[in-house]
């Protein structure tokens, strides 16, 4: 546990509060007090971005603490994104998701500032961890719409789309990132460690993953919306190797790689 | 009787089929990798039976390239595909085996890694192995001109001490700071910090002093004080931490933030310098089919860098088979639903926009 009794925690747990009041609002069927809640809440969330980028003087995606705090800025813009572009709701959702990322930010995860190591200090550095983590958020709001549709019996709003095809638009959103950030990896592997690609467990998790979504799509492909509880269960079985990519490898003695400085 | 149009069905959905089956296969494959480490899985992944696994993926994606219309008629869809192809073809082609292969076909001699330690005011033209055997010899050499490490000085580093059962105690490295490490151990006080020190006889008496404008050689002057009462003063290193031995119980260690660690090289055919460059890491040098990285150096006496070198065979097939495969994701994925979007007026959109 490492409560933070800065102006950097103070801005994290405010935030917190804003997506927590939010959440309860939109639960009670107050969306139009819980959507600005929200709001103010992303605008905290940000202040504490910028914030920590000011105070470690480098873009602030080093660490497990700092790209937690990155995820709970880029809920709010998705959630917003989804909802009137791609007609994909859950919002109420999006604002839980927020305080479960902020959480281990807030309390576990200790904020000392680092210098960037030689292998960091690569202008592909910020690309590609903002697009992993920006296809993290996506495919966390398409395994919401996946348990949605295989927990919930009723549909959603009328103006949106089913729980499939919203899992299905999220994948599709996510995955082209997801690639992407396979690509700069690779590519900056091959520039800072002279192997494109090294075998590490956080890369064979992260392979893993991308062919988890990559099996969806072709499932998807071949039979359509004819097994859809299906369909889901490989939306959901992407995000759990997700979840071990991003926070099992770096946290687990038991993937010792050339990754482990991210913890 | 088997119509054409219905074999030609079947022998789409078998390859559909053995896509999925591939793509689970290979996704069950990293899992297991990633628990055994990234040396195994190097050499799993490089194994004879995978390497018909990769020929096999190869051939399926150029052969359902070839059995659906579709995949050749969408260029999101033929570019993802085709950029896997290349992505593949250029892994295997630059791969040990391809190397071999390219070996026995062509003669070719290069190798597809290795490693180069060159000294100081020295050069070298042998690629070697892990171990310190000769590969093959190149037909340029490399001349180092300077090895130098520079640190972070805005942040004061650490001092740890480290005893015979592993453990550690860290104290900041600033001068007053102190450290005891356990109850037979000497207590460690810092009475000094250098940025560069260098030493100078004069008289046949050592003179040491700090010169910060003429390069980097970060240490610390300590005092220890032994149980016994006895005291003495030793300087500890940043780049040399062979120095930190005390005795076989406690070594310590000045860790200092690094910035960046710095070859400055020349390439040299004969006499002539046809390039020079300075390598650092995410800098390496292109020259002759090889990429030279920053690796290492002597830890001892800072007189020689190790450079990591890699072939660059089929490294250009496989980006651009990754540039491929992102174009086409996001052609199919995003931008061909952005442009109808965009086209659209907004009155006569649906929630089915996005052909589900």
């Amino acid at each position: 546990m490492a409560i933070k009794y800065t102006i950097q925690g103070f801005l994290i747990y405010m935030a917190m509060a804003g997506y927590l009041l939010a959440f309860f609002l939109r639960l009670a069927g107050r969306a139009k007090i819980a959507w600005p809640l929200y709001g103010i809440g992303f605008a905290l969330a940000v202040f504490a971005f910028v914030y920590r980028w000011l105070h470690v003087a480098h873009i602030p995606m080093q660490n497990l603490f700092e790209v937690f705090l990155l995820m709970g800025v880029l809920l709010f813009p998705l959630s917003l994104f989804c909802r009137n572009i791609l007609c994909v709701g859950a919002e109420g959702a999006d604002m839980l998701i927020g305080i479960v990322i902020l959480i281990p930010a807030g309390f576990f995860f200790a904020a000392q500032p680092q210098q960037l190591p030689p292998a960091l200090q690569c202008w592909l550095f910020a690309p590609h961890v903002a697009v992993y983590m920006i296809s993290y958020v996506l495919m966390a709001k398409a395994a919401v719409q996946a348990s949605a549709l295989l927990i919930l019996n009723t549909s959603p709003n009328a103006r949106l789309c089913d729980y499939e095809s919203g899992a299905y638009r999220m994948v599709c959103l996510g995955f082209p990132l997801m690639s992407l950030g396979l690509l700069l990896g690779s590519w900056w592997g091959h520039l800072a460690w002279g192997d494109y690609w090294g075998w590490d467990p956080k890369e064979l998790w992260s392979l893993a993953a991308w062919l988890i979504y990559l099996g969806y799509l072709h499932f998807r492909y071949l039979f359509g919306k004819k097994y859809p509880r299906l369909n889901c269960l490989w939306v959901i079985a992407g995000l759990i190797a997700v979840i071990i990519t991003l926070l099992w490898v770096n946290l687990s003695n038991l993937f010792a790689g050339l990754h482990s400085y991210a913890a | 009787m088997v119509t054409p149009n219905r074999s030609i069905n079947e022998i789409r959905r078998l390859l559909m089929w053995l896509a999925l089956a591939l793509i689970i296969l290979l996704a069950i494959l990293s899992i297991w990798g990633a628990f055994k480490g990234a040396g195994w899985s190097q050499w799993f992944f490089n194994s004879p039976p995978l390497v018909a696994f990769w020929l096999l993926l190869t051939i399926l994606l150029i052969a359902a390239i070839l059995a659906f219309p579709r995949l050749r008629g969408k260029f999101g869809l033929l570019a993802m595909h085709l950029g896997c192809v290349l992505l593949l073809f250029g892994a295997i082609w630059g791969s040990q085996q391809g190397h071999l292969l390219q070996k026995s076909l062509f003669g070719s001699t290069k190798v597809p890694r290795g490693f180069m330690i060159i000294q100081q005011g020295g050069s070298d033209h042998t690629i070697v192995s892990e171990n310190q055997q000769p590969l093959v010899n190149l037909p340029f050499s490399l001349y180092l001109q300077d090895f130098r490490i520079e640190y972070y000085h805005n942040q004061p580093g650490k001092l740890i001490a480290q005893l015979a059962d592993s453990s550690k105690k860290l104290a900041s490295a600033q001068p007053g700071e102190e450290l005891l490490p356990g109850p037979e151990m000497p207590k460690i006080k810092i009475l000094r910090l250098f940025q560069n020190l260098q030493i100078s006889l004069e008289n046949g008496k050592k003179i040491i002093t700090d010169q910060p404008q003429t390069g980097e050689n970060p240490a610390l002057e300590i005092e220890l004080t032994w149980p016994d009462g006895k005291a003495e003063n030793r300087y500890i290193f940043a780049q040399f931490p062979e120095f930190g031995f005390i005795n076989n119980n406690l070594k310590l260690t000045y860790a200092l933030m690094v910035r960046d660690y710095l070859s400055e090289v020349e390439v040299k055919q004969g006499d002539q310098t046809i390039k020079h460059q300075i390598i650092e890491v995410n800098k390496p040098l292109h020259y002759g089919g090889y990429y030279f990285y920053q690796s290492s150096y002597d830890l001892q006496h800072g007189r020689y860098t190790i450079l990591s070198i890699t072939s660059d065979t089929g490294l250009k097939l496989i980006f651009t088979g990754c540039v491929l495969l992102c174009i086409g994701l996001f052609w199919q994925l995003w931008l061909r639903h952005l442009i109808t979007y965009c086209v659209k007026p907004s009155k006569t959109r649906t929630k089915n926009e996005y052909g589900d």
